[in-house]
């Protein structure tokens, strides 16, 4: 009789576990405690597909939505998918209670459906190298673009960004105009358009990237020593991740509930390097984390919140961008 | 009888010797000639044999780097695809589910070389496999899968996957074998490792296996050796047929005749000379008196060649500093162009004096064969130039010439070196006329069907009765050498060419003398205008600041008067637009001006226009628009020239307003068109209609690129109106809508679209 050793059994017994498909941001799940910990709660595996860019995520919804069982994706786009998501049999929404104050008065305002919670919080700023470039919270967006006049810039993929350095309503500002406005701006800077850590950071003409903490934490603790995240008190945003359960399984309904749970997204914090809803630093073992969060929270209440917008402005939005970035920013060379 | 039995045996012997001499004389070259040509051989073979190896091996590496880059490119369409970029980012579940598409993608990819890859995910301190397909090999080459969002970007991209691909090594070498006929494997030669490199195409490896081949490719000397060897055994059997042959001719024609006649001297069997040889013998001895009568004839035809001859030897005396002079001109970097410029039109001026005087002495002259269309500014200036420089020591003496934007690109037939003299010449005469002070003026203008050169000086003026005379042959004034020829000389000059030459003065005011010449058609090769367009580059590439400057302020004057945008790039080197061009920010249009010789690059203007593929758009912008060559390789080229020196006077021309329509459709329906023109009408808009992309193609050069242009999505006969939008967006239109009665999500996102629209006309129903 052969004899099978306990690594064996145990994935033999896993293999028929029934699976949880989830479409997330790059980089959340893939910790081998997140696995563990659902397939230890809920007696199921997950398996996550993962996105780079907003595009990204509305392009692989409405490919392949009937494949999800939970999304995990950015509150700005909401509206644009909220018609395809609603379900109010749900009661993963409870976990929202805990909440830090502020954050749950904002999702109290979004008036979410019962099927959608806050997954991680994040703020942008500017991850920026001090040797190149020197920054100030007193800046304004003029006198960041002008001294970093035929330098490296680095934006975030997403065009609704563009809105929040020039302070523009979304609503109310054609994407055009913006754009172009965008573009006096940049003027005589080589700009890259990413949403992950760029090689570019390396670059001795590297100025700033306007982007999230956790790319910012993970390129200074990793590579990047003597550069520095500013949260801005004008041009940085909140923004904050949404969870949703797209069915009533059980499975799905457990699955959502633990990865909703203060105990999962306070120890999430130190992997993703975002911000727990729940306001709890106690368990962020990253010291730099734990500085940043702690300013996060202090401004929070004077910053403002990127809101969602509708499929038809997303659209033209996107489309405008994508025009806009080929045509112009690709071929942006530093003089 | 023994006296002539000796005399025989003596020619016997000599004819004998004869013979041997002949066959030495043949022989010993030959045979000589193929000893020296053998050792040279084998010198040049061992040497050549070296080089074609060193340059076989470049060839395989060369061919290697083409396999590698072809299959970088599949494996980029590859790993570019949504469906692989979404295959490698996603979880089991999906990834089951899209894998019907991923291999169908996969099989795109059609390579042999390749067994089988691995893809994996590495970051953040987590490894996990994604994908396993086909067999593994022991060759392999990790490639870095690099994106920067969801564009591979192997530069600022974020490296989280790999993909280890699996070479076949005897596909790998088939598919070499493929691109390169002359490979063949070779099993003694030396190894080479295909693997040795450090990216793939554009994909960065991170490790590799080595990939070992003994391959070689055929040389080019292997055959070397036969043709050589057959070459040399033609040429002994060609000696030693024509040896023979010289044999059988020295037998016929003279020993057996010499033979015949010794034995009937021998025999005393000699007939008694008749009549006829005696008459013949007279005619010889006359015919030797005329000869003799020629040859000192001769002698005196060669006394005065010796004279031809010294003239001859002067002129290729002149022409060995002459050329000095021109190399030292050449790599006199230090010397502004302008300056350097002058000497080296100075030197063939002297170059054509030396022609002629070589013309004069060959009595070849015939103005008629070397007249050709010369254009008149380039040499008015050069003379004037030339002028300026020669009395540059006189304080108060001015020369100036006047020339303006219509006197910009006139030709006429006449002998350029022969024109140059006369005006030389008549320039002289004004300077000498100054007396050291005062002005000449040398102006050239448009007049009708003629060209008309006025040379003007403010000096003593010549009396009306020697005016009427001047002009004749031997007929001077205020010269003390002056032999009257040089006047006459102009004027029948420029008669012959067509033209005339009048003079007309006032004493103790100055003298005119007014030249004119039937103008003539410009070469092909001469730029009649610039034509500039409203934002546009245009780039100038030039080492003497002095002509950026000329530009500059040209550009600055038309910019004044027609509210264009153009941006002047201002480079100095050829190094200098390859920069450029690499780091070229838009796709404006671009218009080179380009200098022909740039100091310290062998590479001309010419050349650079070839290689960097530019010559629709560029113009050479030299000095030297006299050298045949240069206009040769510019006609081959379609190049245009502009003579450097009408710079500042060559016109500027803009293209003609542009209709600025509301919309523009393109639909072959005609219920559709209809309904748009009807609705056009109601709503007051400019509208033009077009039933295909072909009938709209060959009118739109009337349309101004802000004209919004309205395609249907399907044209009829497979024609799609996306595919037909990017032609349309390439020619500079960038506003284009897809007009569909589908649904726009049916679309791809196409860049060069800016919306796509219901059948409706815009005015009627906002944008999708």
């Amino acid at each position: 009789m052969a004899c099978l050793s306990v690594d064996q059994l145990s994935f033999a017994a896993n293999k028929n576990l029934p699976e949880v498909n989830i479409l997330t941001w790059w980089g959340y799940l893939v910790s081998p405690w997140v696995q563990e910990t659902i397939m230890k709660k809920c007696h199921v595996k997950i398996s996550y597909d993962e996105y780079y860019t907003n595009d990204d995520f509305m392009r692989r919804f409405h490919q392949y939505k009937d494949l999800y069982d939970i999304l995990i994706f950015p509150n700005m786009d909401y509206l644009a998918v909220k018609n395809e998501i609603i379900n109010n049999n749900s009661n993963i929404y409870k976990n929202s209670n805990a909440y830090e104050k502020y954050i749950r008065r904002s999702y109290n305002q979004a008036n979410y459906p019962h099927n959608i919670t806050y997954f991680l919080i994040s703020v942008n700023g500017f991850l920026y190298n001090p040797n190149t470039i020197s920054l100030s919270k007193k800046d304004t967006i003029s006198q960041v673009f002008e001294k970093a006049k035929s330098k490296i810039v680095i934006l975030s993929e997403e065009p609704i960004y563009v809105f929040s350095l020039l302070n523009l309503n979304v609503d109310k500002t054609s994407p055009h105009k913006a754009f172009s406005k965008f573009s006096a701006l940049t003027k005589g800077s080589k700009i890259i358009v990413t949403n992950t850590i760029s090689n570019a950071y390396s670059d001795p003409q590297f100025a700033f990237a306007y982007t999230w903490p956790g790319i910012s934490i993970y390129a200074i603790e990793t590579k990047y020593k003597n550069f520095r995240f500013l949260i801005h008190p004008k041009f940085s945003l909140v923004s904050a991740d949404l969870l949703a359960a797209l069915n009533n399984r059980k499975s799905t309904e457990c699955v959502a509930n633990v990865m909703s749970s203060k105990e999962f997204l306070s120890k999430m914090q130190n992997d993703a390097l975002y911000f727990s809803p729940y306001g709890d630093s106690n368990q962020i073992s990253d010291k730099l984390l734990k500085q940043v969060h702690n300013e996060f929270f202090y401004l929070l209440p004077k910053l403002k919140w990127f809101t969602s917008i509708s499929e038809k402005k997303y659209n033209e939005l996107s489309r405008a961008w994508y025009y806009y970035f080929r045509l112009n920013l690709n071929d942006q060379k530093v003089k | 009888m023994k006296y002539n039995s000796i005399k025989a045996d003596t020619i016997n012997k000599d004819l004998t010797s004869f013979k041997k001499t002949i066959s030495n004389s043949i022989l010993f070259p030959l045979f000589l000639s193929i000893i020296i040509s053998s050792i040279l051989f084998s010198g040049i073979y061992l040497r050549d044999n070296a080089k074609e190896k060193a340059s076989a091996e470049q060839n395989l590496l060369s061919t290697n780097k083409i396999f590698q880059a072809e299959l970088s490119e599949k494996l980029a369409i590859f790993a570019s695809s949504n469906i692989f970029f979404d295959f490698i980012t996603s979880g089991e579940v999906t990834r089951k589910e899209i894998l019907p598409y991923f291999l169908d993608q996969l099989t795109a990819l059609k390579t042999s070389s390749i067994n089988g890859f691995k893809i994996w995910y590495d970051a953040f301190g987590v490894k996990k496999n994604v994908y396993n397909y086909g067999k593994l090999s022991k060759h392999y080459a990790t490639l870095k899968l690099c994106y920067a969002g969801t564009y591979l970007d192997n530069k600022y991209g974020s490296c989280y996957y790999y993909m280890r691909i699996f070479f076949s090594k005897n596909s790998v070498i088939n598919d070499l074998k493929k691109l390169n006929n002359n490979i063949y494997v070779c099993k003694d030669c030396r190894p080479i490792n295909l693997l040795n490199t450090s990216k793939l195409g554009d994909f960065l490896i991170s490790n590799k296996s080595d990939l070992f081949v003994t391959l070689k490719v055929k040389e080019q000397h292997d055959y070397i050796f036969y043709y050589y060897l057959i070459l040399t055994l033609i040429l002994l059997f060609f000696a030693l047929f024509n040896r023979n042959r010289i044999y059988r001719l020295i037998n016929n024609v003279i020993s057996k005749p010499l033979e015949d006649l010794v034995n009937k001297i021998k025999n005393n069997t000699l007939p008694e000379p008749d009549e006829e040889a005696l008459s013949e013998i007279n005619y010889l001895v006359k015919q030797i008196g005329l000869w003799n009568g020629q040859l000192e004839k001769v002698n005196e035809i060669e006394k005065e060649a010796a004279i031809g001859k010294l003239v001859t030897q002067v002129v290729h005396d002149i022409r060995s500093p002459l050329s000095a002079l021109e190399m030292a001109i050449h790599s006199a970097s230090s010397l502004p162009e302008e300056i350097r410029i002058l000497i080296r039109k100075a030197v063939w001026r002297i170059h054509d004096i030396a022609n002629g005087l070589l013309q004069i002495n060959k009595q070849q002259v015939d103005q008629n064969t070397i007249v050709t269309s010369q254009l008149i500014t380039t040499l008015i200036s050069m003379i004037v130039r030339e002028k300026q420089t020669q009395f540059s020591s006189v304080s108060f003496l001015e020369i100036e010439s006047h020339l303006n934007i219509s006197s910009y690109g006139l030709f006429a037939k006449i002998q350029a070196s022969e024109f140059s003299r006369l005006l030389s010449n008549l320039i002289n005469n004004a300077i000498e006329a100054l007396d050291k002070i005062g002005k000449v003026i040398v102006s050239l203008e448009n007049s009708g069907e003629n060209i008309k050169i006025t040379i003007i000086d403010n000096g003593k003026g010549i009396p009306t009765e020697i005016l009427k005379k001047l002009g004749q042959r031997g007929l001077s004034y205020n010269k003390q050498n002056g032999s009257g020829l040089g006047l006459h000389h102009a004027k029948m000059c420029l008669e012959s060419w067509g033209g005339n030459l009048s003079l007309y003065s006032t004493l103790n005011i100055g003298t005119t003398v007014t030249l004119t010449l039937p103008k003539a058609e410009a070469p092909p090769w001469f730029l009649p205008c610039i034509s500039l367009v409203n934002e546009q580059y245009l780039v100038v590439i030039d080492d003497d600041d002095s002509i950026h400057e000329i530009w500059k302020n040209r550009i600055r004057e038309f910019q004044q008067n027609n509210l264009f945008s153009i941006i002047l790039i201002h480079l100095y080197s050829p190094q200098d637009l390859k920069l450029w061009k690499e780091n070229k920010n838009n796709c404006l249009p671009i218009t080179y001006l380009c200098d022909y010789e740039f100091i310290g690059y062998s590479e001309t203007g010419c050349d650079l226009i070839i290689n960097e593929n530019i010559a629709k758009n560029s113009i050479l912008v030299t000095s030297r628009c006299d050298d045949q060559n240069i206009i040769d390789e510019c006609v081959k080229e379609k190049i245009s020239i502009l003579p450097k020196e009408l710079a500042s006077v060559v016109p500027f021309v803009t293209p003609p307003k542009k209709l600025l329509l509301d919309a523009i459709l393109i639909d072959d329906s005609s219920l559709i068109r209809d309904a748009w023109s009807l609705s056009s009408k109601l709503n007051n808009k400019l509208l033009k209609t077009f039933n295909s992309y072909n009938e709209f193609i060959i009118e739109s050069k009337n349309f101004s690129f802000e004209t919004p242009i309205y395609i249907d999505s399907n044209l009829g006969n497979d024609i799609k109106g996306e595919e037909i939008a990017k032609d349309i967006y390439e020619s500079g239109f960038k506003s284009i809508y897809l007009t569909s009665g589908y649904d726009p999500i049916e679309f791809p996102d196409l860049f060069h679209l800016k919306g796509i629209l219901s059948k409706s006309p815009p005015w009627e129903k906002t944008i999708f």
